[in-house]
């Protein structure tokens, strides 16, 4: 139902109630024949007309036929009365229970609204509040990450430092051991080269054997030439005495180098059977290359624990790498959702401007009712113009769109600028 | 050295959610609920390298602080952006009037921001 506003006065007049008029209906017909009662006997008196009894009878018949003539010339229109007098009648009590009714309800939509207007606020605080909350932990997950990642980075580095000593300690350790490798060849050469001078040495020791045998018999013969020569000392008498002791000395040098000899040839023999002896065993260890092999051994080692190492260097950089590109993008997000997070903002404004709404319409309602009990003027604006108003304080765009979709009103082109973000 | 960014919004959500979103990239951040608020920090000494201000604020909004700021001596050039949810081009064409740097619609996230920050602001 429309309101009219300037409606004068009250809107609902409240009818006469049927009883009311059939009252006035009876006390006329008593009126009527209360005066002719009062009437007729003076009548009587001043022109003659019949007793006073008579008259009243007179005068209740005409009052009776007056009635029935009231009667019958009301009949079609008391019928029509009595409709109306009922409708008015149930109208009547309609209007007034509509107007309690109406009164109660603006009290209570006071009431909804405040309780509603309320729950927005708190919704909002609500939302206010969680939102603080989670960019708090927001910013403590980031801070945590950063931290983690400072930590991951700060032990890295020292790894790392570990990593680089160890493996120059490797390196360094690997360069022994090829020098002591190197070194373990050239010995191995020195070896052979003496071994070889040794197996020269003995060879030429062996040949030195029949040359000793030859001075042994030299000095077999020498000897042999003594005894003869003091043998023919002896013949010739005194003139050989001085020949004889010549001749003995001979014989003891033979002898003495005979003894030379044979020491010589058994020494030869010892040293020579010894050089054979160590070469056979230095050719043998030569053979096995038990040093080489070990040095060859250790250097594998370490260029394995060295590789190792280059490899976990190697891992330990992309964990890094990776933890580095995950708190990037853990950093990214984080900004992203911080952003995100204004929609407390926006729905903020949006919820605010409808607590804004549910205010008018209270103040409105209130109003109305002033208005309606007599108590007060009728409303300065219309629900129309307060629609109006609370669209021209819209600030967002989504706001004027809503609005305009439940009208069914065609938004007018902006004309301004789309752009989220334009410099100037 | 860090850059420092002032943020002027009524919104505490918004105050902190740029608060941190600027400090996770580097950027020291004062922040303030009004324009009043604003210019009396400014006067006491805050320097700030670029100002991030709302636009329907209480007390005073972005549009007069804005306006205010300009007559502050040594505030002539400092790059200010209006992040808001205003929509209305009048706003928008009275803040550039004003002497702001740019017009930011909100929601703005931290990636895109810090995008315009680097871009108002040399060596950010």
């Amino acid at each position: 139902m429309k309101i009219n506003l300037n409606y004068p006065g009250k809107l609902f007049d409240a009818p006469e109630p049927p009883a009311r008029l059939i009252k006035k209906v009876v006390a006329a017909i008593f009126f009527v024949s209360l005066c002719a009662y009062l009437v007729y006997p003076l009548l009587h008196r001043w022109i003659g007309l019949p007793s006073r009894l008579e008259i009243a009878l007179t005068g209740a018949v005409a009052s009776i036929q007056v009635l029935v003539g009231a009667l019958y010339i009301f009949k079609r229109h008391l019928s029509i009365a009595f409709a109306s007098l009922a409708t008015h009648n149930q109208c009547s009590a309609q209007a007034q229970c509509i107007r309690e009714n109406y009164h109660q309800t603006v009290l209570e939509l006071s009431q909804y609204n405040a309780v509603l207007g309320s729950q927005l606020q708190e919704a909002i605080m609500q939302t206010e509040t969680a939102v603080l909350g989670v960019i708090g932990r927001m910013a403590n997950i980031h801070h945590q990450t950063c931290s983690q990642v400072e930590r991951i980075g700060s032990s890295s580095e020292k790894s790392m430092e570990l990593i680089a000593v160890t493996q120059d300690h490797i390196h360094k350790n690997q360069q022994v051991i090829e020098a002591l490798n190197a070194f373990s060849g050239s010995q191995v050469d020195q070896l052979t080269d003496n071994l070889i001078r040794i197996e020269k040495l003995s060879e030429g020791m062996e040949q030195m054997r029949p040359m000793v045998e030859d001075i042994s018999a030299i000095a077999d013969r020498t000897k042999l030439l003594a005894l003869n020569a003091k043998i023919e000392a002896a013949r010739a008498g005194d003139a050989g005495r001085g020949f004889a002791v010549v001749a003995e000395e001979v014989r003891n040098l033979s002898d003495q180098t005979h003894t030379l000899a044979r020491d010589i040839a058994d020494r030869i023999t010892r040293v020579a059977g010894q050089a054979l002896t160590e070469t056979e065993n230095a050719r043998q260890k030569m053979a096995s290359n038990e040093d080489a092999e070990k040095f060859k051994n250790m250097a594998g080692s370490m260029s394995s624990v060295e590789g190792r190492f280059k490899a976990a260097a190697t891992h330990l950089e992309e964990i890094i790498k990776g933890v580095d590109g995950a708190n990037r993008i853990i950093v990214e997000e984080v900004s992203i959702v911080l952003g995100e997070i204004q929609f407390q903002d926006i729905l903020r404004q949006r919820l605010e401007q409808v607590h804004t709404g549910l205010e008018i319409q209270s103040g409105f309602a209130g109003e109305t009712l002033r208005w309606l009990e007599g108590t007060g003027e009728p409303p300065a604006k219309g629900l129309d113009a307060h629609l109006e108003e609370l669209k021209e304080n819209y600030v967002m765009q989504e706001q004027r769109t809503t609005h305009n979709a439940v009208l069914g009103v065609q938004a007018p082109a902006a004309g301004g600028s789309d752009n989220k973000i334009e410099l100037f | 050295m860090a850059k420092t960014i002032m943020v002027i919004d009524d919104s505490a959500t918004m105050r902190l959610s740029l608060k941190s979103a600027l400090e996770l990239n580097g950027f020291k951040v004062e922040c303030a609920g009004d324009g009043v608020l604003a210019l009396n920090q400014l006067k006491i000494g805050v320097k700030p390298d670029l100002i991030i201000t709302d636009i329907n604020m209480p007390n005073m909004g972005g549009l007069e602080f804005i306006k205010n700021l300009r007559a502050l001596p040594g505030f002539r050039f400092v790059p200010v952006l209006a992040l808001t949810t205003e929509s209305k081009q009048e706003k928008r064409d009275e803040a550039k009037k004003n002497g702001a740097t740019g017009w930011l619609v909100k929601p703005v996230t931290g990636p895109d921001l810090v995008k315009v920050i680097k871009q108002v602001l040399p060596g950010a």
